[in-house]
């Protein structure tokens, strides 16, 4: 009985926000809410000088600045085109990218045109009421804002959706209906911008909401050049709940620490393996890796480096190391993408490759195995995909990236090699490779691919460079392949 | 991969075929519909009833339900019946029944071939065979659009079935049963439906092949074990034990590309497979080597995909190594440093853990640990696990040595895969389901080899307390030994488990057969 109770309880208090929400429309919302059309179109990372069939994607921002809108991140990513469009108002206006952070997934646009007089900016709420409502304002389908209601649930660290990391987020329960994405819909307290949403979970009604103190963070440096990003202390770690596991590493104290179980090779080793982390930046962890927020509650910790700190920062860390209490100065370094020899690339645009002979050479990354389909990470080749998993684990340099033979288009010059796909290249001319850069410069050194050799066949795959120029112009014409080969730097030869 | 030619390690690389290969044998039906066949025929094809017990591999100390299963087999002389290994897999009780008689005769396995997908029967009361008579085997292979007749106890009802097509393909493919070998196979576009396995088809009113598996989701499309591949079964089996087919379990590589032949100094002839990877415990390893280009084999030259012409028809040439039995030698011509070099290989079978064949007739292994529950990676578990379930990140390291364990020469570092396969729920092991799937690398700091392993690095807790690594996680898990020891009485009790652990006397290990059979190496 007392369950029911409860629910009753809740669905009354949603009704009774949604009738209060016509009346709590943020002032001027007209002039600050933005619709945005993004026409996308990402290369295809299985032939990656063309691009996949166009997405017209539609979602929302905000104006924060002057001609400056934030949005999220995977509405524009890919774009060819984004506009951006008024309320009462089919004109629609481009929009250029300032900033995207595909971790955070947000981007901020800049509007060149007269209409950035128009946009009045959003004041951007300095912190969140957990009881105050909630509105979520879209526009409907004759293009004037239309406000829905919400509560919220929770404040807390979750995975974000499409994007490869976690990020403080608060969900919203709203009977409004939103696209799954999410798509930068706006929610504001009162005349405040609480945050944009990032995912809708139409069974549950829930929103998962980027709040306003990210967001804020995301603009103060995505106005900075080049653009710091967001901190990290290169660890990995795990919660220390299980009383045996703490008894064995000879935690007599109280329940509390999380283990460090592995150290970015590439950063100062300040934190070791198998330090156990009591205190963070003056914050005590419990066995979990929560701590209690001044803010938001109950938060894990990482939040309090992305969130609370920035890149080129020291925080005080007290650990117990070999069963003594150490207190450590953590140094903090911008979060990056390559830090792994398998990176997500996720907003890859376009990949370098190299066709030589007729055989497709390029770097592997998350972005590749998920071109796999919707179940990847079972459909791709399980050698490859276990590359990814344990890309933090394997011992590479820094600069060292698997370079892969992603595929063959069939010629004489070929013949024989024509089956394969998705095998790691191990040497290129006979030197090895460390990553498509590598095969760059070798190529560029020797003038043509003459062997290949693989991890998986004892055999290397062998060119003739005399036929090979000849071959090189025939697989271009024959398979429409515009430039056989595609570098960010240096020029493109 | 596809391009090379594959022997049967290779098979793995068959899977995806594999995945919509059926065994025919046929859950017991009822209705009764008269049949009509040949006298012949009805003395000798038999239909075979069979219950059998598949053990658990989820909770490798039990069995699963009592199945019920009925297929075809037939009588080949010396009072044996030949039927498929498939149909009596398993068995705890087998029945054979003649067309026309109600009397149903008790049976016995003599001997099966998982490998090859054949199984004799043996019949104690010779009343059974009274009135019985041999069908020969046939001594040629039927030729493309021949006419065979199939006959058997198919489902749709009780009496000897006969259907007839014609020969539609004759080819070299994996045989569903073992899940990683192949062999020559008699494609037939006559019925074959469930029931059918281990029953005859006929050409010229001789035995051509055994009905075997189809193709699921098509259409006319039945596939029969042929005379070859049924000869070397019967004369491996003359000596008293069945010892399988002789492999090189080596990866090739075809030479058909011009400039690789002339890197490899091989004459413009179209010859010629090139080996490009050798397993240490195969009679391959020590004889050839990586680079080698096979030209003859037996005296029949190999094309530059590794296909031979015999008795009239493109074959891979594995086939003839498959017409030999253990113990035989291969004749082979190999162009090495370039140079026609002749070589005598020894051939045996290959053994390892690493094959991942589908298991029959024996029990599981496992060992229990703190109500952990261990046990060697199997195909079986596998197919009780369900691999198309292994669609997380965190399952993909397992899903990667179960494809790639051989290819990878992951027998480096062990003789077995041991895997933690469930955890008996115990307040000591609270917090192990993230392990679950783990691939053990070490106990308490001792490398784990093999399962037997584990009993022995445990006697050795750290400080009391027994640690776990598992292959490419970083986190280890630790458990109270002196907890986990009384856990394991009270959970052995409460699960009805007869035994902390259980070794098969005859498992297979890469280290036994490595031990034994290897010498040297390129």
């Amino acid at each position: 009985m007392k369950k029911w109770g409860v629910l009753l309880f809740f669905a009354a208090g949603l009704v009774g926000s949604a009738v209060q929400s016509a009346d709590a429309e943020p002032a001027s919302i007209d002039r600050s809410l933005v619709k945005i059309v993004a026409i996308c179109q990402e290369f295809d990372p299985f032939v990656p000088w063309q691009r996949l069939p166009q997405v017209v994607k539609s979602g929302y921002g905000v104006a924060v600045g002057d001609g400056l809108v934030a949005t999220t991140e995977d509405l524009i990513r890919h774009h060819v085109l984004v506009e951006i469009q008024m309320a009462r108002s089919g004109a629609r206006t481009p929009a250029t990218l300032v900033q995207a952070d595909d971790r955070l997934n947000l981007a901020l646009l800049r509007v060149d045109d007269d209409i950035a007089d128009e946009l009045v900016p959003v004041s951007i709420a300095p912190s969140i009421d957990r009881k105050a409502p909630l509105q979520i304002v879209q526009f409907d389908g004759t293009d004037q804002p239309q406000t829905g209601s919400g509560t919220i649930s929770e404040i807390s660290v979750r995975a974000l959706p499409l994007a490869p990391s976690q990020a403080l987020q608060i969900q919203v329960l709203t009977l409004t209906s939103l696209a799954i994405s999410g798509s930068g819909v706006p929610v504001f307290s009162g005349a405040e911008l609480t945050g944009l949403v990032v995912a809708f979970d139409p069974a549950n009604r829930l929103c998962s909401v980027l709040p306003a103190v990210t967001i804020r963070k995301f603009l103060e440096a995505a106005l900075a050049s080049p653009y710091p990003g967001t901190a990290q202390a290169g660890f990995s770690w795990t919660p220390l709940i299980d009383p045996f596991k703490r008894a064995f590493l000879g935690l007599t104290n109280e329940p509390r620490g999380v283990l460090v179980l592995r150290v970015m090779s590439r950063l100062d080793p300040t934190l070791k393996k198998d330090d156990v982390i009591l205190d963070w930046d003056g914050f005590a962890l419990d066995a979990q890796g929560y701590y209690e927020d001044p803010e938001f509650g109950r938060l894990l910790f990482p939040y309090l480096i992305y969130g609370r700190r920035r890149p080129g920062e020291t925080v005080p860390v007290k650990v117990i190391r070999d069963r003594v209490p150490v207190t450590l100065q953590v140094p903090l370094t911008a979060s990056r993408d390559d830090d792994s020899p398998v990176p997500y690339r996720i907003a890859e645009h376009p990949s370098e490759y190299i066709v030589e002979g007729g055989l497709v050479l390029r770097e592997l990354t998350q972005n590749y195995l998920k071109a796999h389909g919707r179940e990847w990470a079972a459909a791709a080749d399980p050698r490859l995909v276990r590359l990814f998993v344990q890309r933090h684990q394997l011992d590479k340099p820094d600069d060292f990236r698997f370079v892969i033979l992603s595929r063959v288009f069939p010629d004489a010059v070929n013949i024989g090699y024509e089956d394969l796909q998705d095998e790691i290249v191990t040497a290129v001319n006979g030197e090895p490779v460390k990553n498509l850069n590598s095969v760059f410069a070798i190529l560029r050194r020797d003038g043509a691919l003459r062997r290949v050799s693989l991890q998986s066949m004892g055999l290397d795959l062998v060119f003739d460079p005399a036929q090979l120029r000849d071959a090189n112009a025939r697989i271009a014409k024959t398979y429409r392949i515009p430039r056989l080969r595609f570098q960010q730097t240096p020029a493109n030869p | 991969m596809k391009s090379f030619i594959p022997t049967t390690v290779l098979a793995h690389g068959f899977l995806p075929a594999l995945a919509g290969l059926v065994c025919l044998w046929h859950l017991t039906a009822t209705p009764a519909v008269a049949a009509v066949s040949g006298k012949l025929l009805k003395q000798s094809v038999v239909k075979v009833y069979v219950t059998g017990q598949r053990s658990d591999y989820g909770q490798p100390w039990q069995v699963l339900e009592l199945s019920s299963v009925s297929g075809s087999g037939f009588v080949i002389g010396k009072r044996r019946i030949l039927t498929n290994a498939h149909v009596v897999s398993d068995a705890r009780f087998i029945e054979v029944q003649r067309e026309g008689d109600p009397r149903k005769f008790q049976a016995r396995v003599l001997f099966a071939g998982h490998d090859c997908d054949l199984a004799i029967l043996a019949v104690d009361n010779e009343a059974f065979f009274e009135g019985t008579r041999a069908l020969p085997l046939g001594e040629k292979l039927p030729d493309l659009n021949d006419e065979v007749e199939v006959v058997g106890y198919p489902m749709g009802g009780e009496r000897l079935s006969l259907t007839r097509g014609v020969v539609s393909r004759i080819d070299y493919a994996p045989y569903a049963h073992s899940g990683v070998d192949a062999h020559l196979v008699i494609q037939v576009d006559a019925a074959i439906n469930p029931g059918n396995s281990g029953g005859p088809v006929l050409f010229n009113g001789k035995v051509a092949g055994l009905a075997f598996q189809g193709l699921e989701d098509s259409q006319n499309i039945g596939y029969a074990i042929p005379t070859p591949v049924i000869r070397h079964f019967l004369k491996d089996i003359e000596d008293g034990t069945y010892d399988g087919f002789p492999d090189f379990l080596v990866t090739f590589q075809n030479t058909r590309n011009p400039t690789l032949r002339r890197e490899l100094g091989l004459p413009d002839d179209d010859r010629g497979i090139a080996v490009s990877q050798l397993h240490p415990f195969t009679c391959a390893w020590g004889r050839l080597q990586t680079g080698d280009v096979i030209l003859d084999v037996d005296g029949y030259p190999v094309a530059n995909d590794g296909t031979i012409v015999l008795d009239g028809r493109i074959m891979e040439f594995a086939e003839l190594l498959e017409r030999k039995q253990a113990g035989d030698t291969l004749d082979l011509v190999v162009w090495r440093n370039r140079e026609k070099l002749r070589l005598q290989v020894p051939l045996t079978v290959p053994h390892t853990a690493f094959l991942f064949r589908h298991d029959y007739d024996h029990r599981p292994d496992y060992c229990v640990a703190g109500g952990l529950v261990f046990s060697p990676l199997s195909s079986s578990y596998m197919a009780a696990l369900g691999i198309q379930r292994l669609t997380s990140l965190d399952t993909q390291h397992f899903r990667y040595t179960w494809k790639y364990a051989l290819p990878d020469a992951l027998y480096k570092e062990r003789d077995q895969v041991v895997v933690l396969i469930r955890r008996l729920a115990h307040p000591c092991n609270t917090y192990a389901d993230g392990f679950i799937l783990g691939i053990v690398a070490s106990v308490n700091g001792e490398p784990i080899r093999r399962l037997e392993d584990i009993p022995r690095a445990l006697r050795q807790p750290r400080n009391g307390f027994h640690v776990f690594r598992f292959d490419g996680m970083d986190n280890t898990l630790a458990m109270d030994a002196q907890l986990a020891a009384e856990a394991d009485r009270a959970l052995l009790e409460k699960h009805v488990i007869p035994a902390i652990s259980y070794f098969n006397p005859e498992q297979v290990t890469t280290q036994r057969v490595f031990g034994v059979q290897c010498s040297g190496g390129p």
